[in-house]
């Protein structure tokens, strides 16, 4: 009897040797954004993460602005929801972390200009507020119980970018050493027309990577408020802006992120949607929608003056296929901007790991 | 005879009691063996008293490395060497400092104590830093180890284990920086984010193994490699939470604006020793006194710090000369690399073998001032980066030895042949040349031939001389600021003055600043200030000494302040002198009464007591400040 109990545990041991062998499995990534600019959307973020925690891996707060004297400030004053809101994406063992966005806001607490890139430059340009600033992010991360900072400097141009590195890299060491994480989001690399904001090179690109845990690229508004009508992301782009990002970073230090809305050009004027309000428009103006295969898009147009209306945005459906063609090219991690704009159909789509094509009419 | 007893004039007789008395020797004996042996048990506790006495360093510090020190290895340091080396730099008065203490010092102007040096030591091999630790203990002294953390991963024997590491780190005595480096021919992209990653895992092992906070990295690449890689070395050290690292460098100090994470360590190998560490240690601290030498030596003073050829003494003179294979050669004077206001003489037998020159200011290749010897003339010169070398004076070479003395203080230059003026007016010199060292050197374009002999040397720092003047001069006041003329550097005519909440601006002579731009002196009128201050009075006093400093013809403003209040001021004006400079302006101040804050003598002036009328001069040397003529 004692012969077979010890090959009984041999084997045991061996198995379980075996198991440990294996590499762990990781989980693909998905970031989303909140904003906290009311409470309805911090209430639709909130269910999303009680509901569809499975899915996310993290939440963005979109928090974080800069004074005209290039100082951080919150959006807002941390209200109980956010507190929930944290509380319960910890609780499902979520990341979060601070967005900190160029935004400048006066005195008042008014925003002055939105992507204020000559306000960072000059932040960038003055030693002791640059460092000053870095500071402040990592006594703000250690302050907030956050997991990391993410930085969305916008628009700074290329003349700059030395001193913007100087920063990152101040802003990295602070965080790392109380063990935070450093995001930095920025436009993608130049592939066709120039998108806004300007985009950013590859070498700028694998600059970054060396500083950052994680490099998140915009890779939407390729079709943007000043252009003309179309989708936010045609796949073609996307592979390119995937491909162009890829070869200047290892693809775990890498990250894209997907608009999760669409646009509205109408008589000369353009403005953002929400997936749901962009269905609503289409039935309101009973237009026939239209998948798009080069986009991995739905749009509508309807004739009138100016152009008419034209709408292009993202469903369930073209979400799911565009984050699985990223996945596909090795990136673990995808980005959402932001939640409140999705699809409501999106997360389930995403656990179930399918989604049905749109029909022609809403 | 019986002995007296009981009589009257004596005490009765007392028993003696030997046992009480054999107590007392005990106890005293006790006592002083406590006292004998005491040193012995807590060594640590002999030195605190003389050293919690030491002087302060605000400017530089001395960083060495050893590599490997060993009582049986050939190859290393032997031990008994080691030793003796550790003993002189304590009996020297040098301060042992580790990371800690230099991260405040080059991120927050935190003081040091007088002559701060870091002692390092390359890996943590176990016999090494048994050695080490004792002579660290015997002096009171604190060792920097930079780890490779492979090997004690690994569990090798010729390296310490993580547990004496942590044993070592809690004496007090030790701190541990990680030890890595870029690989060869790292560019970009793909090998930077490895190299991040690395050390950035390389400390989270140290941290967690070691339980120390680790802070400095060490790469044993040369210095001079680094302007390839600079930025990119730094920022990813930096990004890996590292606040200071050193590179392996030839002999020099650490000044506190040099890059945090590219301070120099000179490593002390084994014929180092021979020639003595201290006296090379020495040369190597910030000069601050005048230099003389007469070459009476037989060896050359470990003063001189030769950059490329060869130097020796013969006949009481320094003679350089080319290397075989080499074209020139050049030896610094050690300690003068951030020399700002300077003069130097040197006595040459004339005529060199090729070329000769003296340098000051001398910051590379291409950025000096410089008076020497060419083909049978004298020439002043002056080079930047940018604008490449011009020559500006030049006069035949007198026969026999010849007298060359250079001055340069604040933006102008003054050459003297034989102790005449070279020229008909100062050099200017440009901000770009603001500090560099003292060197001299020979070239010659066939190669080996070129040297000099050198007579006499003579350097010393100097300190603008600021003029503050009436707006409009009377002619007495024309005639003392002639006279002063060669002394100067900047002149503040009495231009504007801030009373009761309000500027007010006196009649300008044009011809004042057509004289001060003829001897390249720096315009930066007088702003005299009345009165007490309030709080929201100084945003409008900076937004009208931007206002004043704006005009083109000014080089800057010289705000005159009490000294006396120097403490009260130091966040405003460093508020304004940030604004100013990013106008490409200039604020000075000049302090009135007692000494005003040292931290930025850059552009700081003294003035004992202010008539506020006439001629006054104002020094950046506080002692030597009074008033003119």
């Amino acid at each position: 009897m004692r012969v077979p109990a010890r090959a009984l545990l041999l084997a045991l041991l061996i198995s379980i040797g075996c198991r440990d062998a294996r590499p762990p499995v990781e989980r693909p990534r998905l970031a989303a954004w909140v904003v906290d600019w009311n409470d309805a959307l911090l209430r639709d973020a909130l269910g999303v993460v009680r509901d569809h925690h499975e899915v996310l891996s993290q939440i963005d707060l979109f928090r974080f602005r800069l004074t005209t004297e290039g100082d951080a400030v919150a959006t807002r004053p941390l209200t109980a929801l956010h507190r929930r809101l944290v509380d319960t994406a910890r609780a499902y063992g979520l990341s979060v972390v601070a967005t900190v966005v160029n935004d400048t806001v006066g005195g008042d607490g008014k925003i002055v200009e939105l992507k204020d890139a000559a306000l960072v430059e000059t932040i960038l340009r003055d030693d002791t507020r640059r460092v000053r600033l870095a500071r402040r992010l990592a006594a703000v991360a250690r302050d907030e119980g956050l997991d990391g900072i993410d930085l969305d400097f916008e628009g700074v141009t290329g003349s700059h970018q030395d001193r913007f590195l100087d920063f990152v890299s101040e802003l990295a060491g602070a965080l790392h050493a109380d063990g935070k994480r450093l995001i930095v989001t920025v436009a993608p690399p130049p592939v066709g027309t120039a998108g806004k904001p300007p985009p950013t090179s590859t070498d700028a690109l694998a600059d970054l990577a060396a500083l950052v845990d994680e490099v998140r690229v915009m890779a939407y508004h390729h079709h943007h408020p000043t252009s003309a009508p179309g989708p936010s992301a045609p796949v073609e782009w996307l592979d390119a802006v995937v491909d162009r990002s890829r070869a200047a970073m290892p693809a775990e230090k890498l990250s894209i992120a997907l608009y999760a809305g669409g646009w509205e050009w109408r008589n000369g004027r353009r403005e953002q949607l929400t997936s749901s309000e962009a269905v609503s428009l289409a039935k309101n103006l009973e237009a026939m929608l239209e998948w798009s295969e080069n986009a991995d898009a739905v749009h509508f147009h309807v004739d009138g003056a100016k152009g008419g209306i034209e709408v292009w945005y993202e469903d369930a459906c073209s979400l799911v296929r565009k984050i699985e063609r990223v996945r596909r090219a090795g990136i673990r991690t995808v980005a959402l901007w932001h939640l409140g704009k999705q699809d409501p159909e999106l997360f389930s789509a995403l656990r179930a790991g399918r989604c049905e094509r749109p029909t022609t009419r809403p | 005879m019986a002995p007296q007893t009981g009589g009257r004039d004596l005490p009765p007789p007392q028993p003696i009691s030997h046992w009480r008395n054999l107590y007392w020797w005990i106890a005293i004996a006790g006592g002083a063996a406590l006292v004998v042996w005491g040193a012995a048990f807590f060594p640590e506790r002999r030195r605190d008293a003389p050293r919690a006495a030491a002087k302060q360093e605000r400017e530089a510090f001395l960083a060495i490395g050893f590599s490997r020190v060993s009582e049986r290895d050939p190859v290393a340091i032997p031990a008994d060497a080691f030793r003796r080396e550790i003993a002189e730099l304590d009996d020297a008065g040098f301060h042992a400092v580790g990371p800690a203490d230099v991260e405040a010092f080059v991120h927050d102007g935190a003081p040091l104590p007088a002559r701060p040096i870091v002692l390092t030591f390359d890996e943590a091999r176990r016999e090494t830093l048994d050695i080490a630790d004792a002579a660290l203990r015997d002096h009171d002294f604190r060792g920097v180890v930079f780890v490779q953390v492979e090997p004690l991963e690994q569990g090798n024997l010729q390296y310490v284990s993580w547990h004496r590491l942590t044993q070592l780190v809690a004496s007090g005595r030790w701190e541990v920086g990680l030890s890595a480096c870029w690989p060869n021919g790292v560019e970009k992209a793909l090998d930077l984010i490895t190299l991040s990653d690395s050390i950035r895992h390389g400390r989270e092992l140290l941290e967690e193994r070691s339980g120390a906070h680790v802070t400095a990295v060490d790469c044993v690449r040369p210095l001079d490699e680094l302007p390839a890689t600079d930025k990119a070395w730094a920022r990813v050290a930096r990004a890996a939470s590292f606040t200071v690292g050193f590179l392996k460098a030839p002999p020099g100090a650490n000044y506190r604006t040099d890059p945090a994470l590219g301070l120099r360590r000179v490593r002390v190998t084994r014929d180092w020793l021979d020639r003595k560490l201290v006296p090379v240690l020495e040369a190597s601290l910030p000069r601050r006194e005048p230099y003389q030498d007469d070459f009476s030596r037989p060896e050359p003073s470990p003063a001189w710090m030769i950059d490329h050829g060869k130097m020796d003494v013969q006949s009481s003179s320094l003679r350089i000369a080319a290397a075989p294979d080499e074209d020139g050669a050049m030896v610094f004077l050690g300690g003068t690399e951030r020399w700002r206001d300077a003069e130097a003489t040197v006595e040459v037998a004339s005529p060199p073998e090729g070329q000769f020159w003296l340098y000051l200011r001398r910051g590379g290749q291409a950025s000096h001032v410089r008076l020497g010897i060419s083909e049978g003339r004298v020439l002043l010169q002056r080079s930047t980066a940018g604008g490449g070398t011009r020559q500006f004076g030049s006069m035949p070479l007198p026969d026999g030895k010849v007298e060359l003395t250079l001055r340069v203080v604040g933006s102008r230059a003054i050459a003297k042949v034989d102790g005449r003026i070279l020229g008909d007016r100062p050099l200017a010199v440009p901000e770009e040349l603001a500090t560099g060292g003292v060197a001299i050197a020979v070239w010659d374009e066939d190669s080996a031939k070129a040297s000099a002999r050198v007579l006499k040397f003579a350097a010393r720092p100097m300190f603008e001389r600021a003029a503050i003047v009436p707006a409009s001069p009377a002619e007495s006041e024309w005639r003392a600021l002639r006279e002063q003329a060669p002394e100067l550097t900047t002149v503040s005519p009495r231009y504007f003055r801030w009373e009761n909440g309000a500027g007010s601006t006196a009649p300008r002579d044009t011809s004042l600043e057509i004289f001060a731009h003829y001897q390249h002196w720096r315009l930066l009128p007088a702003v005299r200030i009345a009165g007490a201050l309030a709080d929201p009075e100084r945003r409008a006093l900076a937004a009208e000494v931007s206002r004043w400093a704006a005009d083109p013809a000014f080089h800057g403003i010289n705000l005159i302040l009490d000294g006396g209040e120097a403490n009260e001021w130091t966040a405003w004006l460093e508020r304004v002198r940030g604004s100013l400079a990013q106008d490409g302006k200039r604020l000075a101040i000049t302090w009135v009464g007692a000494r005003g804050p040292r931290n930025s003598t850059t552009s700081d002036f003294f003035l004992p007591a202010s008539g506020e009328t006439g001629l006054e001069i104002a020094s950046a040397e506080p002692e030597g400040a009074g008033r003119g003529p």
